[in-house]
């Protein structure tokens, strides 16, 4: 099966703010999902794939259906994969970072695992089948078009993502595994709005435009021509800098475990929040969460408040109460409130 | 060759159909767009030519899912004792061409799952039990039927295929059998671009307000192509700009005839025909130069590209897309129409399938399994499914409502009136995702009424028209119930609920016939209004006069509606009144 080659993602033109929140996504998965949502054509879908061919492999144990990682021991899939493979001598494995891609019309089966038909027809035996929660666990779960996919799986998802196990209670089978995974969707604001209830659930939004500068855009079907072209070639030339990307995620995960935070920023992002009169603590933890990935990817050794900054947009756009008698959009709103909060 | 122009609509139809043989997978495909006839017969017919001895797969109207992508194939899995699947309609495709009728009307989710395959060039299958990745690398031919009013093409699949031909365009002697074969097939990958090829499409685009890179993007194999065409290495001027036609102005609805037709005469120096038209573009046309100076960075336009498109043209061309499309929702025609075996699934249960409700498969399978190790022995079939097995699927169906806004914008009206109907809108869309309800706006003004939201979900869409919602003149009150009944009736017959908002205050002066008579005026609105209560429609009569009245009441009871004196509503009332009615 010849599948098409993934863009570099360091040869998407533009897109800034795109490429920073999956970076910080990257770094840290607990900054919550990744919604981008905006025009077509814009490389959304692209920026995600190229993803999975950029970030650092991760060690898993051989064979395990939910990628367990073989340093902390705490798969909790309650297999004996595991059991087996600490207690051997064997070496763990190292793979690429899963980038799953939820298809159109997937079956709700299928997303979180059910009884596995083959076994059960030629065995009748009741065994559990992982579904794509399972292969998405310790990587990234991919919704192109979330406003296409059913409610209730979206539904599903946010809430596995939420809580990053899953539960499955069906079919007389009862299994829980980890599903830790970071939700990227994509959407088109045209096809229709997003509940109020399921913006606020992702971390950090995007808002992606077709770029209004000549050049940038001759830049844009440039380069995508000749990747067309000769795709091998092409990602060969971008080898090295996807290498530099790719070491900073590495360095940046390293250094946010000893991260600090002083409490001015701490106060700065309380005011912030509560300037905007954003709902709950969830905004205010995923601006911390955030700016400390932003502190870790710059190479700083404690965040500050010009971090704060560069990310306060991406992680408060979309939790303003929507108020439909102003005019001003969320970005401009937000940009008011760190221009007032923070100087 | 030397003048690109010079081709008529027939010669076009050939080059794109010659291209379309040559790179239609890597270009995503062709649209066809017009009325089903002996033309459009030709155009399919001369694709499907070189298609030869590989997939030529038709994607029908109502496809459903199974069938679209693939799943579980129940005799075969039965026969086998193992899964099997069965390969959608998608997977087949691969290496050929897939053919969808009426693309129009295919649902969003037709058009997304294509849009998905052109992009990956695989499938993966994720259903019922099963998982596949399957390659699905093919060329799309759309027919594209919609008219003027209709829908258009779902716009991420629209900008996905390169080519366009509009075949009500073409002449009855149309010959297009003789086109280029597949048989040099890939030389075009080989082909050079000139230098600033990229540029000039990406100005073309620009200038025809395509927004999207895709088209321009493809632009550039076309113009690979269409050197191969003419057996050359290295793609000229001139193929950027037959491909630039091709791609990207054949695009545009009427594209094509802005080639061949002198542009508006409002103009007052008569534009150089674009057949005859001169080298340089700024030459010393005032206008034209004129409207060179205004957008920027024009002057660079390809020298060839320029003298084929005047400037005056593309804007022309771009606002009249806009304002079709203005009028449309896209891709959303046909969606849903699917009755009850649509929304939220619930549990299987256990029962016969028979008539609407349809057999769960997966769910069947799964309660007969764990007996197969008992009843196989008594009845020897390889899987014996009992009648205490069978489960069928079930559906929450959702009813959707669209609400329909007919709203007085004449100058009796209060103008402040109106701002507090913008905020009532506004306020029931800001929670109708959450309904998954829709929401229309109809204003009537002057001598007309005129549709100025046509049923979206979209906030953003919303927004933009109840900016643009202008008052003042007279109050043609029976136009506007006549254009918010059509809205309501289309509403009717996509399987929504209508509900009709009139705001008014019921002081209608122009007539249907445009007279401005008061009591013709008031006949007519009561006889239209008597369509409402003979359809069932529901509704509610806002009189949003000073001193509320007979005459609002009158028009209530022709429309069997319900009558809501609001002299000093504000918005936030006025959207609880009308979530009252949808509850």
């Amino acid at each position: 099966m010849v599948a098409k080659k993934a863009f570099p993602f360091t040869a998407i033109v533009g897109q800034q703010e795109m490429k920073q929140a999956m970076l910080i996504a990257a770094v840290d998965g607990s900054v919550g999902g990744v919604l981008v949502f905006g025009d077509r054509g814009t490389g959304k879908s692209t920026a995600v794939r190229a993803l999975a061919a950029l970030l650092p492999k991760m060690a898993v144990v051989p064979d395990c259906p939910y990628n367990a990682d073989p340093v902390t021991k705490d798969c909790s899939c309650g297999l004996n994969i595991c059991k087996k493979f600490h207690r051997s001598d064997a070496v763990a494995k190292q793979v690429d970072v899963p980038v799953v891609d939820m298809p159109l019309g997937v079956t709700e089966d299928r997303v979180v695992g059910a009884l596995d038909l083959e076994r059960a027809l030629a065995h009748g035996e009741k065994a559990f089948e992982p579904g794509l929660l399972a292969r998405a666990n310790r990587g990234f779960l991919y919704i192109d078009e979330v406003n296409l996919l059913e409610d209730h799986l979206v539904d599903l998802l946010l809430d596995v993502a939420a809580s990053g196990e899953n539960l499955v209670e069906r079919e007389g089978l009862s299994v829980r595994h980890p599903a830790k995974f970071v939700l990227v969707g994509s959407g088109n604001p045209e096809e229709g709005e997003l509940r109020p209830q399921l913006l606020d659930r992702f971390g950090v939004s995007v808002d992606v435009r077709t770029p209004e500068d000549l050049d940038e855009r001759v830049e844009v079907i440039r380069r995508r021509d000749e990747f067309e072209q000769d795709p091998v070639k092409f990602c060969r030339r971008w080898a090295r800098k996807e290498g530099q990307i790719r070491k900073q995620i590495s360095l940046a995960r390293e250094r946010i475990a000893t991260m600090t935070v002083p409490d001015s920023v701490l106060r700065a992002a309380a005011g912030l929040c509560l300037a905007l009169g954003t709902d709950g603590l969830r905004g205010e933890l995923t601006l911390i969460r955030a700016a400390r990935a932003q502190a870790a990817l710059a190479g700083a050794s404690s965040v500050n408040e010009d971090h704060l900054r560069e990310i306060a947009t991406l992680a408060l756009r979309h939790r303003l109460r929507r108020d439909p008698l102003d005019d001003a959009n969320a970005t401009v709103r937000v940009e008011r409130a760190v221009a007032e909060c923070l100087g | 060759m030397s003048d690109p122009t010079a081709r008529t609509a027939a010669q076009w139809a050939v080059r794109a159909v010659s291209v379309f043989n040559i790179c239609g997978a890597a270009i995503g495909g062709i649209v066809l767009r017009g009325a089903p006839g002996p033309l459009r017969e030709r155009c399919l017919k001369a694709c499907r030519s070189a298609v030869e001895s590989r997939p030529w797969v038709r994607v029908p109207i109502n496809v459903d899912q199974d069938r679209l992508l693939g799943g579980l194939d129940l005799t075969a899995t039965l026969a086998a004792n193992r899964p099997v699947i069965a390969r959608g309609l998608l997977a087949s495709a691969h290496g050929g061409v897939a053919v969808l009728a009426m693309a129009e009307r295919q649902s969003g989710f037709v058009a997304a799952s294509i849009c998905d395959v052109l992009d990956k060039g695989y499938l993966r299958l994720e259903r019922d039990g099963v998982t596949a990745v399957e390659p699905a690398q093919c060329a799309v031919v759309a027919m594209d039927e919609s008219r003027d009013d209709d829908a258009p093409l779902y716009a991420g699949l629209r900008e996905r295929l390169a080519l366009t031909i509009e075949t009500d365009a073409l002449p009855q002697d149309l010959d297009i059998a003789s086109v280029a074969s597949a048989a040099h097939a890939d030389r075009w990958r080989e082909v050079t671009l000139p230098a600033d090829a990229i540029k000039t499409l990406v100005q073309i685009s620009d200038q025809l307000g395509i927004a999207s890179p895709r088209p321009a993007i493809a632009a550039a194999n076309v113009a690979r192509a269409l050197a191969v065409l003419d057996g050359a290495n290295a793609a000229t001027s001139t193929h950027v700009a037959e491909a630039a036609v091709l791609t990207l102005l054949m695009r545009m609805p009427g594209g094509l005839s802005a080639l061949e037709a002198p542009p508006p005469a409002d103009e007052e120096t008569p534009a150089p025909e674009p057949e005859q038209a001169p080298p340089e573009p700024a030459g010393d046309d005032a206008d034209r130069a004129e409207a060179v100076e205004d957008s920027a960075g024009v002057e660079q336009l390809d020298e060839a590209a320029a003298a084929m498109l005047p400037l005056q043209l593309l804007t022309q061309l771009a606002a009249d897309a806009q304002r079709q499309s203005k009028t449309s929702n896209a891709g959303h025609s046909g969606a849903q129409v699917q009755g009850n075996t649509r929304g939220r699934p619930l549990a299987s249960r256990r029962g016969i399938p028979s008539g609407g409700s349809r057999l769960d498969l997966l769910a069947t399978l799964k309660a007969a399994a764990p007996w197969q190790r008992l009843r196989v022995n008594r009845s020897g079939a390889r899987v014996a499914v009992a009648r205490d097995d069978l489960r069928v699927r079930r559906f929450k169906a959702q009813t959707h409502t669209t609400t329909i806004f007919v709203v007085d914008a004449s100058g009796s009206a209060a103008v402040q009136r109106l701002a507090e109907t913008k905020g009532a809108i506004e306020l029931l869309l800001a929670e109708c995702y959450v309904r998954r309800d829709q929401v229309a706006l109809v204003a009537f003004r002057d001598r007309d009424a005129e549709i100025l939201l046509p049923a979206t979900r979209s906030l953003v869409r919303a927004k933009r028209a109840l900016a643009a919602l202008p008052g003042g003149g007279g109050t043609p009150l029976a136009h506007g119930l006549r254009v918010g009944l059509d809205v309501a009736d289309a509403a009717a017959k996509r399987g929504d609920t209508p509900l009709v908002v009139l705001l008014t205050d019921a002081r209608a002066n122009i007539a249907l016939d445009g007279t401005a008579d008061p009591a013709l005026a008031d006949a007519h609105a009561i006889a239209v209004a008597r369509d409402y209560a003979a359809r069932g429609y529901q509704s509610l009569v806002i009189d949003s006069g000073r001193r509320p009245g007979k005459r609002c009441r009158t028009i209530a009871d022709a429309l069997n509606a319900r009558y809501l004196p609001l002299p000093f509503a504000d918005a936030g009332s006025m959207s609880q009144a009308v979530q009252s009615m949808a509850a």
